[in-house]
């Protein structure tokens, strides 16, 4: 099932905030248009397990696939 | 379901044929485990049809698990076969005076917060003390000895490859540990990943099918731990792989410092108290090519400081037993004398020794058992022994070999072989090595080895499998005769492992060895000939040596008292073939301490 879209937060007085209003509390860095954020080295180092390890799911899911028992 | 009633039956089936007729360490473990795996084998073909699918393999991996050999073991069909369950850390024990203790040692990348890191001290498992939850864990594992079980316990409790082993009962972990914030729990679901193809260690075939002494499940946790933990390392062999085969690849390796065998050596030099020394850590003895193996280990060998070796084995399940014993020779002036194996006397073996000229030599004590009643065949090496002896000594230092439980098989050969030919002490982290003294060979070499019509060996359903010691091992020297199943390689001098070791780099253990280096004498004999216009003279450099005998063409020639320093010497003319071989060996109060082949 896809997840419920988020709605946008609510202001005290019960009203929608608009969507780009929130400020963040820390400066990002500029990324280049159109190309992704570059990936720090721990990020880099859980996508290379990751993508070593192929699809992994939970035991229990893959025990019930196969009908052990 | 994953086998009808029919599969079952035929999978017990082959299980007895091997087990009755090819399983030659089936007397020793009845005696000394004192199981019975026929019976057992029998009354489950008997109820195989009345037990659920989780309950049959069960039982069938609980069999094999009875005889406490790493090598005899049921393979577990499709889709079992080719899945790991993990959880995402590793924990490792050590000791501080008698008490042990378990430590978070590595953390999948992604999992680590603030609390639950590397180095906090794991207490409970899923609410049982950790030392109890280890020792359950490890009675269900099948070392033949107490360190190994132990060994192979604590490994499983992270790490279960579903082809050896039953997926756990539990489907997630609630450890409590303690770090620099107090005691916390946190949960951890298992996770099931299918294995690369290639990545099998049950996939060999042809020559090095028949020469294989390995603990698969143990392989199989090294390279599951070094994909959960290791990305760099596996980088380092996809690229070294690239370039073998001929690719580009973005930035160069450096040889001096990374092996062109990434997967089984890594190697440095390191500084301790005691001084610089050599460092080559074997994790594997597994690659088909025992003369591309040896060849770089001496490489490596070059790279590294002359004055002493450390030599590390620790959590080496085997591979290549050709490999193994094949390697001694590099490390040693005297000639190496292989390890014995031996049949157990059926009429299979019999039939099996028939086939070819590979087996030819066991043949004729087999056929003998009918008249002289003897449980097993004559001994005899896997090859001649001049292939044991073709290199000669290459590295003249002094060597400390570091040994752990989760040495198996041909690393057991190999420990043995290097204290039998007293090459040097052994420093162990554990009481003995694994204990598996065999070759193994598994149920698809079996098909291919006998003719069909004669075999009692058919094809198995979803490539379930088993795998057997066929041919046990002894040892030579002063231990001629000695099993190395169930008994291992006991250490000279055993270090327990420190928390320092296992979260700074095996910091105690490398300066202990280092200290054992420093006290040993550092032999040298080299040569080389000094002007190319002359080549029958040489110049020989020696250290610590009293006598040299010089050897041309494999015929003593000449035989001379020395000092430290240069000595030249005039050699005879090619023989009539054009050989040129020199061989010397360099003596210290008449007992041979180096040699060097030129």
């Amino acid at each position: 099932m896809l997840a419920k879209k988020a709605e946008p937060p609510k202001k005290a007085d019960g009203a929608r905030k608009p969507v780009g209003s929130r400020k963040t509390t820390h400066a990002r860095k500029p990324v280049a248009l159109g190309l992704p954020a570059p990936l720090s080295a721990a990020e880099q180092r859980v996508a290379a397990v990751d993508a070593n390890l192929g699809k992994s799911q939970n035991l229990s899911d893959f025990l019930s696939e196969i009908g052990w028992n | 379901m994953l086998l009808s009633v029919a599969e079952r039956q035929l999978l017990v089936d082959q299980a007895l044929a091997l087990s009755e007729q090819l399983y030659v360490h089936l007397p020793l473990k009845r005696a000394m485990h004192a199981v019975d795996p026929l019976q057992r084998l029998k009354l489950l073909r008997h109820h195989s049809a009345n037990l659920t699918e989780s309950a049959f393999h069960a039982e069938l991996i609980s069999i094999f698990n009875s005889l406490r050999d790493l090598h005899t073991n049921y393979i577990l069909p499709e889709p079992l076969r080719t899945r790991t369950a993990y959880l995402p850390f590793r924990i490792e024990d050590y000791f501080e005076g008698d008490e042990r203790f378990y430590v978070v040692t590595e953390v999948k990348p992604g999992t680590e917060d603030k609390f639950f890191k590397r180095g906090v001290r794991v207490t409970h498992w899923n609410g049982t003390p950790i030392h109890r939850a280890v020792e359950l864990n490890a009675d269900r594992e099948a070392g033949s000895n107490l360190d190994a079980r132990h060994a192979r316990g604590l490994g499983a409790m992270t790490i279960r490859w579903l082809a050896m082993s039953l997926p756990p009962d539990e489907e997630w972990v609630t450890v409590t540990f303690l770090g620099s914030q107090g005691a916390r729990d946190r949960r951890f679901d298992w996770q099931v990943f299918e294995s690369e193809e290639g990545s099998d260690p049950l996939s060999a075939s042809g020559d090095l099918a028949l020469v294989l002494g390995l603990d698969a499940k143990a392989e199989m946790e090294r390279q599951t731990r070094k994909l959960l933990f290791a990305p760099a390392a596996v980088e380092t062999v996809k690229q070294v792989q690239l370039l073998a085969e001929g690719s580009a690849i973005p930035s160069p390796v450096d040889f001096n410092v990374i092996s062109k065998i990434p997967d089984a050596f890594t190697f440095r030099s390191i500084e301790t108290h005691s001084g610089t020394f050599g460092y080559v850590h074997i994790h594997t003895f597994l690659h088909s090519n025992d003369v591309a193996f040896v060849e770089e280990f001496v490489r490596i060998a070059g790279l590294l400081p002359q004055n002493g070796l450390i030599l590390d084995v620790r959590g080496n399940g085997g591979g290549n037993i050709l490999a193994g014993e094949r390697l001694l020779q590099v490390l040693t002036p005297q000639t190496i004398d292989p390890e014995r194996f031996y049949f157990i006397n059926s009429p299979l073996t019999l039939k099996i020794c028939e086939t070819g000229p590979s087996f030819a030599l066991w043949r004729e004590s087999i056929a003998q058992a009918v008249e002289t009643g003897a449980p097993f065949s004559h001994g005899f090496s896997l090859r001649p022994t001049e292939a044991y002896n073709d290199i000669g000594q290459k590295y003249q230092g002094p060597v400390v070999l570091v040994t752990d439980a989760r040495c198996y098989s041909t690393t057991d050969i190999f420990c043995a072989g290097f204290q039998d030919h007293e090459i040097g002490p052994i420093l162990g982290t554990s009481g003995a090595t694994g204990a598996g003294g065999a070759n193994v060979w598994d149920h698809k070499a079996l098909l291919a080895i006998l003719p069909k019509a004669s075999s009692p060996f058919k094809s198995l359903p979803n490539n379930a499998s088993f795998r057997v010691a066929v041919r046990r091992c002894t040892r030579v020297g002063k231990r001629s005769g000695v099993l190395v199943e169930d008994l291992g390689v006991v250490p000279e001098e055993i270090h327990r492992m420190t928390q320092q070791d296992l979260l700074n780099g095996n910091v105690d253990l490398l300066h202990r060895a280092a200290e054992m280096l420093k006290a040993m004498r550092v032999y040298a004999l080299t040569a080389r000939m000094p002007h190319a216009a002359a080549p029958q003279t040489i110049e020989v450099t020696t250290r610590n040596i009293d006598r040299l005998d010089v050897y041309w063409n494999a015929r003593p020639h000449e035989s001379l008292d020395v000092a430290d320093g240069t000595t030249s010497i005039e050699l005879p003319p090619p023989d009539s073939e054009g050989n040129t071989i020199l061989d010397l060996r360099g003596f210290r109060e008449e007992k041979l301490v180096a040699s060097t082949r030129m």
